[in-house]
């Protein structure tokens, strides 16, 4: 069957990556990709784009939305229902979401709550605990450890790789003489990741200044805003020093909301919040998020201004832009400090670069056509422009149409189609037999959730 | 069970089997001697108990070599027996983690059909050594379901 | 004969879910299995469960009743339009069952309830809806079973025998297996069983038995205990396998509370786990400390995330009630059983309600119940995991996939619901499950 083709026509493009910067232009879409428009012959829709900004969709590329557990803090009522997440996504342009950690044995309950929200885009990285590679590790056998990886991951579809900490530490007095430090593991940890899709992925608050001369080009540090709190191993200005030398980072700015943060705290801090043991070191825990904003930290507000040459993408100390309520207010809060262009580029094509998909973030021919329509801000300031951009008229994803502001969320694309990653020929179980050496489950089942991500 | 069978015995200690009664009830559980043997047993004041200990008997036939008695009506497959048993926990990874063992694994005890079967007594650590070398898998049976005899 | 071994089939028997099975096909029936408990085991080779030896009588296909309390069956479809009419109708929906369901037909059928007055009884409802109410307030901690395995020194079974309910719950995950941090399993752990009477439980664990109407006291005893007062149980009480309990906590560096639905048998069973729950909070100060239920229905926490998830809570059209038997059927009620038999616990004020207002009796059912005795329409689907596949979280919350074990299975509860809610949707050609 011949892919379906649309043009965007006459809108106001504002694409940083292609230099279109309020320009109009016509942009076409066949199949779920952008196309050159000259190579456009037949055209099945056209889809009226005057008076409206024509933009790559958003990428929130530090999501936490199905993380093991949620359901506690529903019950709670501390956190949305899928569905008013989906729309919050779609309501402000998001086209693709990345779910930054499953653990092995929560990617089905991850894959599936994802699936129950029809909507985005979607990619989940797999969090990973060292001591899942002890084995390997004490053989230095980066090259096993590099194929199970890679088999892990295809079998999964997991898109990168999540350390919650990287070292290796044991709960256990008695395992304490197998401790190893960041300079011992993230060498071996990186050549055992060596081309593997996606990005791996640490969290700022377990950096330390020691970490920082092995975390070498690849890696991304999520949530890096948090290293301006007192007591942060790994001061904030030491990072930002780091980050010119390829490493990538994402703000992980506090904006005072009534919603929670999820961080990483190790077993001997676990008082307060809501706590879940997920399988690491640390223990995840959810703990409403301080009543301050980034604009009265002068650290946390020069570093906005700083980041963007440096390539960072812009996330949210909620650690999931949805839970924001007040997008707008932020949404202008940063424009005050950031332009426009920044602020298409950090959270377009520098989050889906962090993300390593080339594909997204921008309006490119060869681009996966998520596409979102704004109305053009009445006004040029920083109010104006944040009014505009935080209610999308029109959002694409994979060239279908999935939210109109005037009729909400539409028939979404199969779930299938929304997840990265594809399963492995093959199954080789005896690879993932260190992986499961701590757990209960047999290799088959691993696989087995692996066809069903992303089914409804 | 010793002390099972004992008390269907006179109790008389009166050696005419050459032996203590507890001696003779001893060799009764291992076979080596038959009820036939005591010849108080057979006077007709002790036909009551000549029946039970028969009934006795014929009950721990169904006994293996390793000294397993089974109950399958007790037994709700719980599995603890198969992740304690000395055997399948040193020879078997899955076991010893908890997993059921796969179908190739050589393993003492089974779960099948939601009952714990003998898979192969001979690698029962109690024909391998000595009778009282392990009892795991009955002292942490919770349904009583397996009685080492 | 042709026999097949398949192996590491997923069994959904109950909550634990256990992937390891391995069994013995014959063309479209199981003959043997090797690692399931006697519950699964029953499951997988039709037999009912709780009497051995005897096979449980399948749904054979879908029909309706007629008014002289005849059956007359009909195609899937027909039955399933029939059953559409109904709610049609329907002021109030009255779901019952849902944790023997797929996590698919659960997420569609919530879907298409979602404007409608329903009344949502899980048959697990008591233990979930006292957790729901539990988690409003306090914050105890969760975990998954792989950590409980991997870690756990000191696990507590509160009005729980899993013997009963989740019979490997002990021997793969809360007891004996050797994990990363407990080595020698059991040996590595202490464990406690609190109960009403002994169980087979003592026989694994330490064991304190308790007066039902005391079980509240005793956690405040604890927690007071704890909090450095003197250990103060009800009177009639010994203190010693508190004291011995409480020292066992206090050595402990990782608790998991097992919370049974023991408890939840008495009036006072929420007010039991509410103060668990908070002492469970107060006790991580000293160290990880978790509270998890243990859930019998296979995909009952399945229902829980989905019904979350799904705005349940908040959405002023839905309620979820914990026991059966506080529904006051009403006209205008219809009854949805989804997997469950509600007839088998309702009281015959409820049934004779039942009857006198009208309401429609609705079945999906896999095997012939007291309730698909009472239908009105009966829906005959297949069993998970054996017809037909589907998802389902085990009680930590994880999600494991049944697959089906042959081709020409019956239809699957996912397919049935989506029909009901989309006239245009396919059910596929399913075939009648076999006798």
């Amino acid at each position: 069957m011949r892919a379906k083709t649309l043009i965007f026509q006459s809108g106001t493009v504002f694409d940083p990556v292609t230099g279109c910067e309020g320009s109009t232009r016509d942009i076409a879409v066949c199949g779920d990709r952008i196309v050159a428009l000259e190579h456009v012959s037949d055209v099945d829709e056209i889809v009226d784009a005057s008076g409206m900004l024509v933009t790559a969709a958003a990428v929130d590329c530090a999501a936490h939305v199905a993380f093991p557990g949620v359901w506690a803090l529903r019950a709670a009522g501390l956190f949305p229902d899928g569905e008013v997440l989906v729309r919050r996504y779609a309501e402000r342009g998001f086209g693709h979401v990345h779910e930054s950690w499953a653990t092995l044995f929560d990617c089905g309950t991850v894959q599936a709550e994802w699936a129950r929200m029809p909507g985005p885009d979607i990619s989940v990285g797999l969090g990973l605990p060292l001591y899942d590679l002890t084995t390997w590790m004490e053989a230095q056998d980066a090259a096993t450890a590099h194929t199970a990886l890679e088999h892990l991951w295809a079998t999964l579809g997991t898109h990168g790789c999540y350390l919650p900490e990287p070292r290796l530490r044991f709960r256990d007095d008695v395992y304490k003489h197998r401790e190893k430090s960041a300079q011992e593991l993230v060498p071996f940890f990186l050549e055992a990741c060596r081309g593997v899709p996606g990005p791996i992925v640490l969290p700022a608050r377990s950096l330390l200044r020691e970490d920082l001369e092995v975390l070498a080009p690849g890696i991304h540090v999520q949530r890096a805003a948090l290293l301006t709190e007192q007591g942060a191993a790994c001061p904030f200005s030491v990072l930002a020093d780091a980050i010119g030398f390829g490493m990538s980072a994402d703000l992980g700015l506090a904006w005072p909301e009534k919603a929670v943060e999820l961080t990483w705290v190790p077993p001997d801090d676990v008082s307060g919040g809501r706590l879940w043991d997920v399988g690491s070191f640390l223990l995840l825990k959810a703990s409403p998020v301080p009543e301050k904003d980034f604009r009265d930290e002068e650290e946390a507000a020069r570093f906005l201004a700083k980041g963007l040459p440096e390539g960072w993408a812009f996330s949210c100390r909620q650690a999931n832009l949805a839970l924001v309520q007040d997008w707008e207010g932020l949404i202008r809060a940063v424009l005050e400090v950031w332009g426009v262009r920044e602020w298409f580029l950090a959270t377009r094509a520098q989050a889906a670069r962090a993300l390593g998909f080339s594909d997204r973030g921008h309006l490119a021919p060869g681009a996966r056509a998520n596409v979102a329509l704004y109305r053009e801000p009445e006004e040029d300031t920083a109010a104006g422009w944040a009014k505009a951009l935080s209610r999308c008229e029109r959002l694409y994803v994979g060239g279908r149409e999935i939210f109109d502001g005037r009729r909400g969320l539409l028939v979404p694309p199969s779930p299938r189609d929304r997840c990265v990653g594809t399963a492995p020929e093959g199954f080789r179980a005896e690879l993932f037999a260190p992986f499961l050496d701590g757990m209960s489950l047999r290799p088959e089942t691993l696989r087995r959730l692996a066809p069903r991500a992303g089914e409804p | 069970m010793i002390q099972k069978i004992l008390e269907q015995l006179p109790g008389t200690d009166c050696q005419m089997c050459g032996m203590s009664c507890a001696d003779f009830a001893a060799f009764l559980l291992s076979g080596d001697l038959s009820p036939q043997e005591c010849p108080v047993l057979q006077e007709d004041a002790y036909a009551d108990r000549r029946e039970a200990l028969a009934a006795l008997l014929e009950s721990l036939k169904a006994r293996a070599k390793s000294g397993h008695l089974i109950d399958p009506d007790k037994c709700n497959g719980c599995g603890i027996c198969l992740i304690v048993c000395e055997y399948n926990v040193a020879n078997d990874p899955e076991s010893r983690r908890g997993k059921g063992p796969s179908k190739d694994a050589k393993v003492v005890l089974r779960i099948v059909n939601g009952r714990v079967v003998l898979a192969d007594e001979t690698l029962c650590t109690r024909l391998l050594q000595a009778a009282d070398k392990c009892s795991k898998c009955q002292d942490h049976c919770p349904t009583q379901a397996i009685v080492l005899i | 004969m042709t026999h097949k071994t398949v192996t590491s089939l997923v069994c959904c028997g109950c909550s634990c879910l256990c992937d390891d099975i391995d069994a013995v096909i014959d063309e479209d029936r199981v003959v043997e299995t090797a690692n399931a408990c006697r519950w699964g085991a029953a499951r997988f080779l039709g037999l009912k469960k709780f009497s051995s030896g005897l096979p449980r009588a399948r749904c054979r296909s879908s029909r309706r009743c007629l008014h002289d309390k005849q059956w007359k069956d009909l195609p899937l479809g027909e039955a399933i339009s029939l059953c559409r009419d109904h709610l049609f109708f329907a002021r109030r929906v009255v779901a019952y069952g849902l944790g023997q369901m797929s996590s698919e037909a659960l997420w569609i059928l919530m879907q298409g309830l979602r404007d409608w007055e329903t009344l949502w009884i899980p048959s697990d409802g008591p233990m979930l809806e006292a957790f729901v109410e539990a988690y409003k307030r306090q914050a105890p901690a969760l975990t998954h079973l792989e950590c409980v395995r991997n870690q756990a020194d000191l696990v507590v079974f509160w009005g729980a025998n899993p013997l009963r309910s989740t019979p490997r719950l002990l021997s793969r995950y809360g007891l004996f297996p050797r994990g990363r941090f407990t080595e020698r399993g059991a040996e590595d752990r202490k464990a406690w069983t609190v109960d009403i009477q002994a169980t087979e439980m003592g026989r694994v664990t330490e064991l304190a038995t308790i007066p039902s109407d005391h079980e509240k006291a005793c956690v405040e005893a604890l927690r007071r205990a704890h909090a450095g007062g003197p250990m103060e149980v009800p009177a009639g009480l010994s203190a010693k396998p508190w004291a011995t309990l409480l020292k066992d906590v206090e050595k402990s560096r990782y608790r998991v509370f097992f919370f049974g639905r023991g408890p939840l048998y008495h009036e006072h069973g929420p007010a039991v786990l509410e103060e668990l729950a908070l002492w469970v909070s107060e006790l991580r100060a000293s160290a990880p400390t978790f509270l998890v239920p243990i859930l019998c229905d296979f995909n009952s926490m399945g229902f829980l995330q989905i019904f979350l998830s799904c705005g349940g809570s908040a959405n002023p059209k839905w309620r979820l009630q914990g026991d059966l038997r506080r529904w006051e059927p009403r006209p205008g009620d219809v009854l949805l059983a989804l997997s469950g038999d509600c007839f088998w616990f309702l009281t015959e004020d409820q049934k004779n309600a039942v009857r006198q207002h009208h309401i429609p009796v609705l079945a999906l059912s896999a095997y012939e119940t007291t309730t698909t005795a009472h239908a009105d329409v009966v829906l005959a689907v297949g069993l998970q995991g054996l017809d037909v596949s589907g998802q389902a979280a085990r009680l930590d919350g994880m999600t494991l996939f049944a697959e089906k074990l042959w081709a020409d299975a019956a239809a699957s509860d996912e397919a049935v619901i989506r029909k009901l809610f989309d006239p245009h949707a396919e059910i596929g050609n399913p075939c009648a499950p076999r006798p």
